[in-house]
């Protein structure tokens, strides 16, 4: 007889459950952001107080049962709590997550878009690419997510008494913002500017010179691709080895890495023939010709 | 190894299972498995400690042709400090001093004959010797071993084009995973068994303070490693199919994975500190021949720490960018946390107050885990606070720092534990004066190695950083010598090492049989033969417990020990 | 032949449920974590509203109720075993096993017709931590499913009763986290 007593009870709480997941999906019907807040997340606490209780009996468990898993809840909003300041937030102390930014600007809508967003980046990476060519100058002109910011980040974090960490963390935050525009170059799926933006100007600097952010601190220096002396010294087959098996391969400094297992050798090759523009010897760019004895 | 007696062989020869080598590698019994997790582990120490010497040596002799290694190239010295780190942590620290002496001890304090899942149990030492081959294997595969740091942070570790190892993280990222599945397992076993298979009588203060604290950082453990769990799978879709939750690049967060890890980070310190507290607060009991002062002050501090460890992660995180005011508050936590530690290193020395000292080799690490971990303690203030920390964070400081945290817990508890408990484990005594000898030795060149590493990092020697020869600033004559000092230590201490195995695997066969209660200590697990029967004790002579385990020198009592299962 | 440990009960709680909650206590960490994650970006992101709109909350609404309805099976299953009447319980669990295929079936219909038109783990945020937290969830459903073959075998033969309770409540935990993943993915708009 109770035994009878006790389904019936069970299958009452499943209607009840049955009538509030009705609930829960006709209120956002309504389109009142609370009311559907309220039906989304109130019904939900309901329902899994519901189920706690009658289908798993913790009514009846022990009470130190009911005391482990409300610490394994309560630890839980104490997590909430601790991280939600910094990672609700795209922008810091020191730090901005620019493709955050521009992700919350231009929402995804459709999988069709992403290609249009996509290409937008490329454009924005490009303009970066460009304007790289003077020194620490891209910083104040693009909104978009560009490596814009890293120069100005990065020299944050040396101010504090050379961070590494600090550094690093946000440092890529532009930086790889424009790998991605890398695969939406004019090249077949690889743009030569935007590797070297991402791979290489960290310590070979944006221009090309010798004096990125890391680089600064590198003894001896990244080599300096704008000194004709650096080219007449150098075939391309060296610096293709030199690129691709680290700077050890060809006798000069190890902390010149190797890139072999990120990009193949036309690639490479292209890299080479982007690193030639910055070469001030052959006549690039007219400030540059200036200098040139 | 713990031969089962054959005296009680044909009563349940039947759940002896496979016979011969197979009854070590698929036994349930938990001092088996125990001794599985500590042989792994001093096995993973060699290596770890292997790793240790060639870095040390790369830093010292920069680009020099290192014996039985070769010359350490930069992404070499990446994978060696950061597969130091895991190892000494995940695969010597957790499986020697939780899961080793948790199996061994639990089920013989409590008065048990076994964990209460033991092939639940096996399963727990099978997963983990899968993730130590795994870690062991990622070093071999092409494009090397992780090398992003222990704590693995992205964007470094979240896509192979930057890392350059992509193989190797990802393996390191599974390996860490299966670690903590197999702890998840083994930590759930310890916790049911403490509250159900207690010995008839045996009350809750009357459980040796060891076993409260290998549970309850088992509790810490399991309570914490959750969020991490998650953020591994998170951490290995961003590896393996391109998702973007760390990676800035896609929108993604990377000082969430901070947290995620620090929130595990943080109370895993007092995970693998607590076991090894109650290691000393036992032998420091045993040789001062006096009642633990405070056994209800060390309990209640020991739950106050591990309450309040899960407040204090972001102090690893302050000049990572994180919101300011959070900052402020978890230095407050932070500082606070050193008091109920600094609370159970005063009731140590309350105990040894007036107590009837012996300095055996047990005790001498007992002793010197006190005076080392304390520099330790100390040490801990200047980084708590966010201040000083601005400076200090990421330099040498934060190593020896660190080292001499763990370096008292993983190594200095480890050996205190193996030979007070050897006796019981082998039926055999270890030998006194290798002991001592090991023990100078190992204690003298440990401080060589990191009072050099404090000044480093004062001088502001940054870590994880393959020559300083690049730096002119430390490239100077003066911090060089320093760096060779602590190299040389290094080796000293490595090699040091080889008394403790030849002691340790000369007296496992020929050293002196031991006694059954060779220290006159009052637990149970000496009241049972020394090597103890499979079942612990004849199925119908379990022990019952009649008072706590620390009442030594009870005045009226002839013997200056009670054991817990004699009556009254 | 099972050890003297595992007959004791000094908590008086029954070994085998005592250790269930604390496996629940893990997947709670285990589960908060991923969904704390996925609840501050959704804050720091409100575009991901309009994303979440491809989901398709009948389907979400229909999995639901498959796994209310199991759990009911589920806990009349543990009635039976208290019984004592082992091959009704075996029959009770079979039907939570049918929910647990309906739900994985249904599950693996929804996730591929999303991936087919282009709704990847990789498209943006939303997705990764829809694909990542309902892939979790789906996987306790398929391990419950499958613990559940194996126990239901047992019961049939009158055997290890007491399994039922705990695998009734792993069940009714899994069940519990659908609940609020289903607000989380499928409503919240």
């Amino acid at each position: 007889m109770s035994a009878e007593s006790h389904s019936r009870h069970y299958i009452k709480i499943w209607a009840i459950l049955v009538v509030l997941l009705v609930i829960s999906v006709i209120g956002p019907m309504f389109g009142h952001k609370w009311l559907t807040l309220i039906t989304a997340f109130g019904i939900a606490c309901v329902k899994a107080y519901l189920v706690a209780k009658h289908f798993m009996h913790l009514d009846i468990e022990k009470a130190m049962i009911r005391w482990v898993l409300i610490t394994s809840v309560v630890l839980m909003g104490l997590f909430y709590a601790g991280t939600a300041p910094d990672v609700m937030e795209h922008t810091g102390l020191h730090w901005t997550n620019d493709a955050a930014i521009y992700a919350s600007e231009n929402p995804v809508h459709e999988p069709g878009d992403h290609h249009a967003a996509g290409a937008g980046e490329g454009e924005a990476g490009h303009a970066a690419g460009e304007h790289g060519g003077d020194a620490h100058g891209g910083g104040d002109a693009h909104g978009a997510p560009a490596g814009a910011e890293v120069a100005s980040t990065a020299e944050a974090g040396s101010e504090q008494g050379g961070e590494t960490e600090e550094a690093a963390a946000p440092a890529p935050d532009g930086e790889v913002a424009e790998a991605a525009p890398a695969t939406a170059g004019a090249a077949p799926g690889f743009d030569a500017a935007a590797a070297f933006q991402s791979s290489c100007s960290t310590c070979h600097g944006e221009a090309g010179d010798g004096n990125g952010p890391v680089g600064a601190a590198l003894n001896p220096k990244p080599a300096n691709f704008t000194d004709p002396a650096f080219w007449e010294a150098r075939d391309d087959a060296m610096v293709h080895k030199a690129i691709k098996e680290g700077g050890a391969a060809v006798g000069k400094s190890p902390m010149m890495a190797p890139w072999g297992s990120t990009y193949d050798d036309a690639q490479i090759d292209a890299i080479v023939a982007y690193l030639h523009h910055f070469n001030t010897a052959g006549g690039a760019t007219t400030e540059a010709a200036g200098e040139t004895p | 190894m713990a031969h089962s007696s054959t005296a009680h062989a044909h009563e349940h020869a039947h759940d002896h299972g496979p016979q011969g080598i197979l009854k070590y590698i698929w036994s349930t019994d938990h001092k088996i498995i125990g001794m599985q997790y500590m042989f792994t582990g001093m096995f993973m120490a060699l290596i770890g400690g292997f790793m240790a010497y060639t870095f040390r040596m790369q830093l010292a002799f920069p680009g020099a042709d290192i014996p039985l290694f070769g010359v350490v190239s930069p992404g070499e010295y990446n994978a060696l400090v950061t597969n130091h780190g895991s190892i000494m942590i995940f695969w010597v620290a957790m499986p020697v001093l939780i899961a080793a002496f948790g199996n061994y001890l639990i089920p013989l304090m409590i008065g048990a004959d076994d964990m209460v899942f033991p092939r639940l149990n096996r399963l727990s030492y099978q997963i983990f010797l899968l993730s130590a081959i795994l870690i062991i294997a990622s070093q071999f595969v092409p494009g090397g071993g992780f090398g992003g740091a222990w704590t693995s942070y992205p964007p470094l570790s979240a896509n192979p084009a930057y890392n350059l190892t992509g193989l190797g993280a990802t393996m390191w990222l599974l390996a860490v995973a299966l670690e903590f599945v197999a702890f998840l397992l083994g930590g759930i076993n310890f916790i049911v068994t403490l509250m159900n298979a207690r010995a008839p009588g045996m009350r809750a203060y009357d459980i040796p303070i060891v076993v409260w604290m290998i549970v309850i950082a088992s509790i810490l453990f399991m309570l914490s490693v959750g969020p991490l769990m998650a953020g591994a799978v998170m951490l290995l879709f961003d590896q393996t199919l391109g998702t973007g939750f760390f990676d800035p690049g896609t929108g993604g967060d990377p000082i969430l994975w901070q947290h995620l890890f620090w929130f595990f980070g943080h109370p895993e310190v007092y995970v693998v500190l607590l076991p090894a507290l109650g290691f000393v607060a036992e032998i420091i009991t045993v040789f001062s021949r006096k009642k633990l002062f405070g056994y209800k002050t060390v309990l209640y501090t020991a739950v106050a720490t591990a309450i309040l460890s899960f407040f204090v992660w972001a102090h690893h995180q302050f000049v990572a960018g994180i919101d300011p005011r959070m900052a402020n508050v978890f230095t407050v936590t932070t500082l606070l946390i050193s008091i109920p530690i600094a609370e159970v290193l005063f009731v140590i020395i309350a105990t040894l107050y007036r107590g009837s000292i012996t300095l055996t080799v047990p005790m001498l690490w007992a002793l010197a885990f006190v005076a080392e971990f304390l520099i330790g303690g100390v040490t801990g203030i200047f980084l708590g606070a966010s201040g000083a920390d601005i400076y200090f964070h990421d330099t040498y400081f934060v190593l020896a720092h660190f080292h001499y945290t763990f370096f008292p817990i993983a190594i200095i508890g480890t050996f205190a534990a193996v030979t007070m408990w050897f006796p019981k484990m082998f039926g055999r005594m270890m030998n006194e004066k290798l002991g001592r000898i090991h023990f100078w030795l190992t204690v003298t060149a440990f401080n060589f190695i990191f009072i050099p590493l404090f000044i480093l990092g004062t001088a502001g020697q940054h870590r994880r950083i393959y020559d300083y020869n690049h730096f002119p600033q430390l490239a100077t004559e003066g911090l060089q010598d320093l760096r060779i000092v602590a190299t040389t230590a290094t080796v000293v201490l490595l090699l040091s090492q080889v008394l403790f195995l030849f002691n340790f695997f000369h007296s496992l066969f020929k050293g002196e049989k031991a006694p059954d209660n060779p220290w006159k200590s009052n637990t149970l697990e000496w009241t049972t033969s020394s090597p103890p029967p499979h079942g612990n004790w004849p199925p119908d002579a379990m022990p019952n417990v009649y008072r706590g385990p620390y009442e030594y020198s009870v005045e009226g009592r002839e013997d200056d020990y009670w054991p817990q299962n004699q009556p009254a | 032949m099972k050890p003297i440990a595992t007959t004791r009960s000094a908590s008086s709680i029954p070994t085998g449920r005592l250790a269930i909650w604390w496996v629940l206590a893990s997947e709670v960490v285990i589960f908060g974590g991923l969904l704390g994650s996925y609840i501050m970006h959704r804050l720091g992101h409100p575009e991901w509203g309009e994303t979440a709109a491809h989901t398709n909350t009948w389907i979400g609404a229909f999995n639901t109720l498959v796994l209310l309805t199991s759990s009911l099976m589920a806990v009349l299953a543990h009635d039976a075993a208290e019984q004592g009447d082992g091959k009704k319980a075996a029959r009770f669990i079979g039907m939570t096993m049918l929910g647990g295929i309906t739900f994985a079936c249904v599950k693996s219909f929804e996730w591929y017709t999303e991936i087919s038109h282009g709704f990847t783990i990789t498209l943006n945020g939303f997705w990764s931590f829809y694909y990542t937290a309902a892939g979790l969830h789906a996987l306790h459903v398929i391990a419950g499913t499958i613990i559940m073959g194996f126990i239901a075998f047992d019961a049939n033969r009158g055997r290890e009763l007491q399994r039922v309770e705990l695998i009734g409540i792993y069940w009714h935990f899994v069940d519990i986290v659908w609940i609020f993943l289903f607000p989380l993915l499928y409503i919240a708009k």
